[in-house]
C-alpha cells in the first residue's frame, strides 16, 4: 500500500467531489458502522475475510469496507424504490480493511465513488462510466483506456447449460481461473469434483440410490447425538445432490470450453463484436451485445471513442455481484485507476422485496494518486505577540477576512518574525508598520510576498 | 544490563510436567519450593529466576518483556503473534498435539474442507445463518477457513469443552487441539483430511529487545541453549560398545569407516583387549555413537563382521563443536 498522504488524498477527494457535483451527483451520508451480515450478503467473498468486525451487546458489526452496500441499503431502508426515485449519489471518505495486505496496522484508507440507483439502461452506464474517467482527468490522470465487459453473457451461458444455482455460483466465483494461464478451465473441473459432486470418501456413493442414502441415515444414528445444527435430511439431501451434480460434470465441461474462448477476446468492441457472433447459439446474448452497442455510441458523444476502448466479455471481477456491464479503467501507465458495473440483483440479497436497477464505480485511489506531486501548501503566517492578546486577536480576523491564513504565536522559535505586534498596536511586515487603517495597504504587501 | 533473568514456564496443563522433566533431563533442574507458589529458581543458569504462569500468559510476559524467555506450545505463539516474541526452538520434543478441524462423524458427507465450504453453503441456504466454530483458536481458524473458500462462519468463542460443543447445540464444528485424538472420538467428532491447521509442541521463546540488547540475556541463553541441544542430540543417539576379533585394529577401522551404518559420528574408538589365553587373533573393543534411527541395522553390520557382546547405552548430552540453536539465534539477531 503506498504511504499515506493525507493533504493530497483530501484535495483529491475534494476536487472528485466537485467533479462528481457536476453531473448531479449529490454526497451521500453513509455510516460507518453497520450491522456486519448487510456485508455477508454481498456475493464473491471477496471482502469478506478483509472485514473489519466487532460484537456489541450481542451483535456483530462491522466498519465499512466500502460504500455500495450501505448506500443501496439506505435507499432500500429509505423505500425510495417504492416512488421510482433516482437517486445519484457520490461517496468519499475512509474505508476499513482487517489484516491489510501489507501486513501492516493501517487499518482504513481513503476511497471515493458514485452510485446512481433507480436507473436503468445504457444512459445510467455510459453517465457513470464517462464521469469516473473524466474524474480522473480532473486529477490529472487522463483514462487511456476503457475496457468493458457484461456479466449477462457469462450468466446466460451457464444458464443455457442447465447448471444449478450452486454449480453456476461456483463457476462464477471460479470464473478468474479461466484467464489465469496456471489454471485453466481443468482447475474448475478439479474444484468442482472435489467440493460439489465427488463421492465422499465416508461414504460409497458409486451406486447411489434411496436405499443407500436410508442407510446412510441410519449409520448416523449408530454414530451419535453430534450433529452440530445439522438434520439426517439435511446429510441425505447433499449426498443426492452431490450425485445428481456429478451428472453435470458433462454440461460444466461444455460451458467452461465455450467460457474459455470467449475469454480469450480481448479486443476494439467492433472485431469483439463480430467474434462473439460468430459462436454457436449467440443469439442468447442479443440483448448483452445491443445494450454493448448504445453504451458504446453514447461514450463515443462523452468523447470516449471506440479506439479507446476495449471489449472483454469474460472481464474477471466479481462475478456473482454484477448483473450486467462492467468496466474498468486505465490510466497512461496500465494502472487500473477506476472500476465498477450494473448490480441490479444486488437489491434483492439486503433486504428488498425486488431487483432495484443500480450501476456505480469506485476509484482506486492508491493507484490515481501514485507519482502524483504533492499539493502545495497555503503560507500560513504568523503573528508575532507577547502582550495585549486582544490587539493580536483583532489584526488576525481581520487579515483572515480578507483571505490571509494566520496564526498567532507568543513566541517566535523560527526566528520567521513575519508579523509583529508592536506596543503601540501597529503590525510590522519586514520594515513597514501598519495601523488598522492601513490594513488593505498590509494585506497588498502580504499577497506581493506571497506571489 | 539486567541483574536478573525470568524464564517463565507454564504453571498447569498438558505440558506443565512434562516441562520440567525435559529440563531436568537437560541438566537444567528447577526448583520450586512450595506447590504452591509462582516462582522458582533454575541453578543451573547463574540468576536465573523462574516465574510460573498460564501458557497464554507466558506469551504476553515475554512479549512485554517482564520473562526473557519462556516455554510454552507453539500454537500460542501463533495464536498470539507479538514482534518482540522471537521463537528459539520450535521442537523441544514434547508437547506434540495438532490444531485441526473436526466435524460430527455422523456427517458422512463431509471428508475434506472442500466438502465443509459446500456445507457452509448449505448453512446459509437451508437455515439461513452461519456455520458456527467452536475454538479457543480465532486467529488461526479464522485465517484457515478463508483460505479454503469459507467465508461464511461465525467464531464460537468457547473455553474448555470444545469437544461437547457440536453435541450440546451450541457450535457445529471445532477447532481445537488434538493429541491422541480419544477426546474426539469419545465426543463422535471426526478430523477432515486436510484440516490440520497446525503441527505444534513446546518451544522455547525469547524476549526480542532483551536478546539484542543484553548481553546477561545472551549468555543466560546460550547456557540454556548449549545444555537443551547437547540433551536434545544426544536423545538421537545410543553409544555402542562390541567386541571383535581381528589380527589388525586397522582391519576392523576400515571395514565399520566404508560402512555409513557403523561409521559412527567420526569413526570407530578401537582398544585392545588384553585377554588371559593365548590366541592367534586379538581382541579389540570397538565403541561407536550410531544415530537411534538406524541402530538395529547398524548393530547387524557389527555382527555380520564378526561382533559380539554388543552393549548400548543411551548418551545423555552431545556437545557438538558448537551448539546449533544457539549459532541460528546469533544468526536471527545479526550478532556475533
Amino acid at each position: 500500500m503506498a504511504p499515506r498522504r493525507p493533504r493530497q488524498v483530501q484535495a483529491a477527494l475534494g476536487a472528485l467531489r466537485s467533479h462528481m457535483s457536476k453531473f448531479g451527483y449529490v454526497p451521500a451520508d453513509v455510516p460507518i458502522i453497520q450491522r456486519s451480515d448487510l456485508f455477508l450478503t454481498r456475493a464473491g467473498d471477496q471482502i469478506l475475510h478483509k472485514l473489519f468486525t466487532f460484537e456489541r451487546h450481542g451483535v456483530s458489526l462491522a466498519l465499512r469496507p466500502e460504500f455500495t452496500t450501505p448506500a443501496l441499503h439506505r435507499y432500500i431502508a429509505d423505500h425510495l424504490y417504492e416512488t421510482k426515485t433516482v437517486a445519484r449519489w457520490q461517496v468519499a471518505g475512509i474505508i476499513f480493511e482487517d489484516d491489510p495486505a501489507d501486513g501492516s496496522t493501517n487499518f482504513e484508507r481513503a476511497s471515493s465513488g458514485a452510485e446512481c440507483i433507480g436507473l436503468a439502461g445504457a444512459a445510467a452506464e455510459a453517465e457513470i462510466i464517462a464521469m469516473a474517467a473524466e474524474g480522473c482527468s480532473a486529477l490529472g490522470k487522463p483514462v487511456e483506456r476503457i475496457v468493458l465487459g457484461d456479466a449477462r453473457l457469462l450468466h446466460a451461458v451457464l444458464s443455457a447449460h442447465n447448471l444449478d444455482v450452486r454449480v453456476q455460483r461456483f463457476v462464477l466465483s471460479h470464473v478468474g481461473a479461466l484467464t489465469d494461464p496456471e489454471r485453466g478451465a481443468d482447475y474448475i473441473l478439479e474444484r468442482f469434483d472435489a467440493q460439489l459432486a465427488a463421492p465422499s470418501s465416508s461414504l460409497n456413493t458409486d451406486s447411489q440410490d434411496v436405499e443407500e442414502v436410508i442407510r446412510a441415515i441410519l449409520v448416523t444414528n449408530e454414530r451419535g447425538r453430534a450433529m452440530g445444527g445439522r438434520t439426517q435430511p439435511d446429510i441425505a439431501r447433499r449426498l443426492v445432490q452431490r450425485q445428481q451434480r456429478a451428472a453435470q460434470r458433462q454440461p460444466l465441461q461444455d460451458a467452461l470450453r465455450l467460457l474459455a474462448h470467449l475469454a480469450k477476446i480481448r479486443t476494439v468492441p467492433s472485431e469483439a463484436i463480430r467474434l462473439i457472433m460468430s459462436f454457436p447459439g449467440a443469439e442468447l446474448w442479443d440483448q448483452t451485445l445491443q445494450n454493448w452497442r448504445e453504451v458504446i455510441a453514447l461514450l463515443d458523444v462523452y468523447g470516449y471513442p471506440e479506439s479507446c476502448l476495449q471489449l472483454v466479455p469474460i472481464l474477471a471481477r466479481d462475478w456473482e455481484y454484477y448483473s450486467g456491464v462492467m468496466f474498468e479503467l486505465y490510466d497512461a501507465r496500465g494502472s487500473h485507476v477506476a472500476g465498477g458495473g450494473r448490480y441490479d440483483e444486488f437489491a434483492r440479497l439486503i433486504g428488498a422485496p425486488c431487483d432495484i436497477p443500480a450501476v456505480g464505480f469506485t476509484y482506486y485511489l492508491d493507484a490515481l494518486l501514485h507519482e502524483m506531486p504533492s499539493s502545495s501548501t497555503p503560507h500560513v503566517w504568523t503573528i508575532l505577540a507577547d502582550h495585549d492578546l486582544a490587539q493580536a486577536v483583532g489584526w488576525a480576523q481581520s487579515l483572515r477576512h480578507k483571505g490571509i491564513p494566520i496564526q498567532i504565536n507568543h513566541v517566535d522559535p523560527a526566528g520567521s518574525r513575519e508579523l509583529r505586534l508592536n506596543d503601540d498596536g501597529t503590525l510590522s511586515f519586514g520594515d513597514v508598520r501598519y495601523t488598522f487603517a492601513e490594513l488593505e495597504s498590509l494585506v497588498e504587501a502580504i499577497n506581493g510576498k506571497q506571489r | 544490563m539486567m541483574e536478573r533473568v525470568t524464564l517463565a514456564l507454564p504453571s498447569k496443563g498438558a505440558i506443565a510436567d512434562p516441562t520440567t522433566n525435559f529440563l531436568r533431563d537437560c541438566g537444567l533442574r528447577v526448583d520450586k519450593p512450595n506447590p504452591r507458589q509462582y516462582t522458582g529458581a533454575l541453578p543451573a543458569v547463574p540468576g536465573m529466576d523462574v516465574l510460573f504462569q498460564r501458557v497464554i500468559d507466558i506469551a504476553y510476559k515475554v512479549a512485554d518483556n517482564t520473562a526473557q524467555f519462556g516455554i510454552t506450545g507453539l500454537d500460542v505463539i501463533h495464536e498470539y503473534p507479538h514482534e518482540n516474541i522471537l521463537v528459539i526452538q520450535d521442537n523441544l520434543g514434547y508437547g506434540e498435539c495438532r490444531l485441526l478441524v473436526a466435524v460430527p462423524e455422523a456427517w458422512l458427507d463431509v471428508a475434506t474442507m472442500a466438502d465443509l465450504a459446500d456445507v457452509a453453503l448449505d448453512f446459509r441456504e437451508l437455515h439461513r445463518r452461519n456455520l458456527r466454530v467452536a475454538t479457543t483458536f480465532p486467529f488461526m481458524a479464522r485465517k484457515f477457513l478463508h483460505a479454503h473458500g469459507i467465508h461464511h462462519f461465525t467464531i464460537v468463542n468457547a473455553e474448555g469443552a470444545i469437544e461437547a460443543a457440536p453435541t450440546i447445540g451450541y457450535a457445529d464444528v471445532i477447532v481445537d487441539l488434538v493429541a491422541t485424538g480419544t477426546t474426539l472420538r469419545e465426543n463422535h467428532l471426526k478430523p477432515l483430511l486436510d484440516g490440520v491447521i497446525l503441527e505444534s509442541q513446546a518451544c522455547l521463546i525469547g524476549s526480542r529487545v532483551a536478546l539484542e540488547q543484553d548481553g546477561v540475556v545472551r549468555e543466560a541463553a546460550r547456557i540454556l541453549l548449549e545444555q537443551m541441544d547437547a540433551s536434545l542430540q544426544g536423545k538421537q543417539y545410543s553409544q555402542v560398545t562390541v567386541n571383535m576379533r581381528a589380527g589388525d585394529r586397522n582391519d576392523i577401522a576400515r571395514k565399520l569407516v566404508a560402512n555409513p551404518l557403523t561409521s559412527g559420528l567420526q569413526g570407530p574408538t578401537i582398544a585392545p583387549i588384553y585377554a588371559s589365553h593365548d590366541e592367534d587373533e586379538s581382541w579389540f573393543t570397538v565403541t561407536l555413537i550410531l544415530p537411534n534411527k538406524q541402530l538395529l541395522q547398524g548393530v547387524d553390520v557389527l555382527r555380520s563382521l564378526g561382533a559380539t557382546d554388543v552393549i548400548v547405552t543411551p548418551v545423555r548430552y552431545l556437545f557438538m563443536d558448537h551448539a546449533p540453536t544457539y549459532k541460528r539465534l546469533c544468526e536471527a539477531l545479526a550478532i556475533e
